[in-house]
């Protein structure tokens, strides 16, 4: 019996998936959905949707920047959800569903209450995440200091003698670009910087094709080329005091400074 | 082998004409005969100045002068029996018997505030002095002993020496927000060290003027990179370059009159030279890629760049006036950065199997030699010689520190400083 409440609830899951976007996956009870964006305006669906009548779905990734790939996962497994067609028993409070999208690690949605004989309760929405695509409420200077924020990640990395800006960053990125689009009276320094590997000026010009980089993007973005300057350090000013790959990887970076 | 000749060659040379001027009685053919040790090294016997504080204060400061060099092999006194100090009867069966090819003795003399140290060089095959210096100062024993050390190379390797010379460097203390960057000036063997520059900001990329009397650095005081010359005697400095982006890389021109520099005012890191009167730029390099490090051959007519046109760094030349012909000049080697040139060597950065080492390159045959042992040596720059190099290196403890590594890779030394963490030296020209 409660095997086949959980097999229910999973189909719920699934429906509730399929209906917001159309790649998803689920697996025993636990949403899992791929979510290819369809541009800069990508949302997070959030796990169990807003009418939500059965156990949460999981968070969903979301579209990246561009044509990014986004994935999440969550678990829907609550108390037997029940489905909109009114075939289940019982009542279930929906599993909340947390879901992490490789961009942002954005968080799913609390899953919505079940309701009762098919008629579905109240679910609530799943909550925004913390993303790219950030609802545009959430883009604010306050959420600079809000650890819940992507706003207040403000270094992204880097590969060893490359400037590219790998997907997982884009996010954090596009957070500021958005906040500096909307703020003309805000503005940044780009401080490139690399690791101690290799000559110190050509470490210089590395990190500032580090920094040019993020400012291309973030103009990209709407933000103005005079709000944000690039500072290239190369390795003078090491994160980390340290050799080896661990103290390196968190050298090669770019701080955002406000 | 070749190249043995040639030393051979020039060590005749150089022992006729030491031999004409100071003691015409001894025959030149002796002194070269057997005498080129099997590695190229000259092998002494640096005798103990025993008769006073001073004077083995001078022998250790001049004896490690020329261990640095790399060019001398030292046969330990305390194996010769009845060594003799300066001037005094020599024992020429248990000399002989050493194998060394050079005896060196030395005493000291005060008079008034004047200190002197006497030095002789004697030839253990026939027990003649080839040489005889007598070097004075006033109260300044480490001056005295490295113009000794001077002397004697001079002597006996035929090229000049370079250990009266000086070295400027970066020194790093304390940490996080008050971190401070100095700028110092010491010996080259570190010691007589002295603060030029203080900054809680960055500093890099030294540039000695050819006269030796002032420096081009860059600095990150004003928040952004910036290079400045300064004038090491009246502490007088102004700014080349603050431009927007990168000021960096100066490297002062051979006649003195130029900077070639990296900016990236104009959108990606590029070589501009900037005419030090006037402060006018132009612009030599013009390239999607990293054009940086430059540095000026002798003629002051070309300058050899780090660039990563080709996808990875490595060195090309390219004339800085007229037509800006680009050549590559590396090519063994994922990784090839940071040129210093002196006559017709250039020190460099290469990596190898993830490792950064020093390599010295011959222009002209573009034969080359890794002459460092770390995993991550840096910031070559070549004595006005050319037979050594300093370098940054990072020992156990995670600290930089310099080395100086000699041309035929013989000798490898960390050099002296009382600083913690120190990087980016850079060898004086020859000070007058």
């Amino acid at each position: 019996m409660k095997k086949q409440k959980i097999i229910i609830a999973t189909t719920m899951v699934a429906m509730l998936s399929l209906t917001a976007c159309s790649q998803q996956k689920v697996k025993k009870g636990a949403g899992k959905g791929h979510f290819h964006g369809n541009g800069v305006t990508s949302r997070v669906v959030g796990g169990g949707s807003g009418k939500g009548r059965s156990g949460g779905g999981g968070g969903l990734g979301r579209g990246g920047f561009g044509s990014g790939k986004g994935s999440g996962s969550g678990s829907g497994a609550g108390r037997g959800g029940l489905s909109s067609r009114g075939t289940g028993i019982g009542s279930g409070k929906g599993g909340s569903g947390s879901g992490s999208s490789y961009y942002n690690g954005g968080k799913g949605g609390a899953g919505g209450v079940g309701g009762l004989d098919g008629k579905g309760g109240s679910g609530s929405g799943g909550l925004d995440g913390y993303g790219n695509e950030t609802g545009d409420r959430a883009i604010t200077e306050e959420n600079l200091d809000n650890p819940k924020s992507l706003l207040s990640t403000r270094i992204i990395y880097f590969d060893y003698n490359k400037s590219t800006i790998s997907p997982k960053y884009q996010a954090i990125v596009n957070a500021h670009a958005r906040l500096l689009a909307k703020s003309p009276h805000l503005s940044v320094r780009l401080e490139g910087h690399a690791d101690e590997r290799g000559t110190g000026e050509y470490n210089v010009a590395l990190s500032e094709a580090r920094g040019k980089k993020v400012q291309w993007l973030m103009k990209g973005r709407g933000m103005k080329s005079t709000q944000a300057d690039v500072i290239a350090y190369g390795e003078e000013r090491p994160a980390v005091i340290g050799s080896g790959e661990r103290s390196w990887a968190k050298n090669r970076r770019v701080e955002i400074k406000y | 082998m070749k190249n043995k000749i040639k030393k051979i060659i020039s060590r005749i040379l150089f022992s006729i004409v030491g031999l004409l001027t100071l003691f015409s009685t001894v025959s030149a053919l002796d002194l070269v005969v057997d005498k080129s040790g099997a590695d190229g090294t000259v092998r002494i016997i640096l005798a103990p100045f025993p008769d006073s504080q001073f004077s083995e204060r001078m022998q250790t400061i001049l004896g490690d002068d020329l261990r640095r060099s790399g060019r001398f092999t030292f046969i330990d006194p305390n194996k010769i029996p009845k060594l003799t100090g300066f001037d005094g009867e020599l024992d020429k069966e248990s000399l002989k018997q050493s194998n060394a090819e050079y005896l060196i003795r030395g005493k000291s003399e005060l008079r008034g505030h004047i200190e002197t140290l006497h030095v002789e060089v004697i030839d253990i095959n026939n027990g003649r002095r080839v040489a005889g210096f007598a070097t004075h100062d006033i109260y300044n024993e480490r001056r005295i002993a490295h113009r000794t050390a001077d002397s004697i190379y001079q002597k006996l390797i035929g090229i000049r020496g370079v250990f009266s010379t000086k070295i400027a460097y970066v020194a790093a203390s304390g940490g996080g927000d008050s971190r401070i960057y100095q700028l110092i000036v010491a010996d080259a063997d570190g010691y007589n060290d002295d603060a030029v520059v203080t900054s809680f900001e960055p500093i890099m990329s030294i540039s000695w003027s050819p006269r030796g009397d002032s420096i081009a650095f860059v600095s990150f005081e004003s928040g952004n990179s910036a290079i400045y010359i300064q004038n090491l005697k009246t502490g007088k400095r102004h700014t080349v370059s603050a431009r927007k982006g990168i000021n960096g890389s100066p490297s002062w021109s051979p006649n003195g009159r130029q900077l070639a520099v990296s900016l990236s005012v104009a959108g990606n890191s590029e070589i501009y030279t900037i005419d030090i009167a006037s402060g006018k730029i132009h612009r030599v390099t013009n390239a999607r890629s990293i054009d940086t490090e430059p540095n000026w051959t002798k003629d002051s007519r070309s300058v050899i760049f780090t660039s990563d046109r080709g996808g990875s760094p490595q060195l090309y030349q390219v004339n800085v006036t007229g037509q800006p012909t680009v050549k590559r000049l590396t090519f063994d080697g994922r990784y090839n950065s940071d040129a210093d040139v002196s006559g017709n060597k250039v020190a460099l950065v290469r990596q190898m199997n993830g490792r950064f080492r020093i390599v010295l390159m011959d222009l002209s045959s573009r034969n080359s030699d890794i002459i460092s042992h770390g995993s991550l040596d840096e910031s070559p720059s070549l004595a006005p010689n050319g037979a050594m190099v300093v370098y940054e290196t990072k020992g156990k403890t995670q600290r930089h520190v310099l080395s100086v590594a000699s041309d035929n890779g013989r000798a490898n030394t960390v050099i002296y400083s009382p600083y913690r963490d120190v990087r980016h030296p850079a060898w004086s020209p020859y000070i007058h």
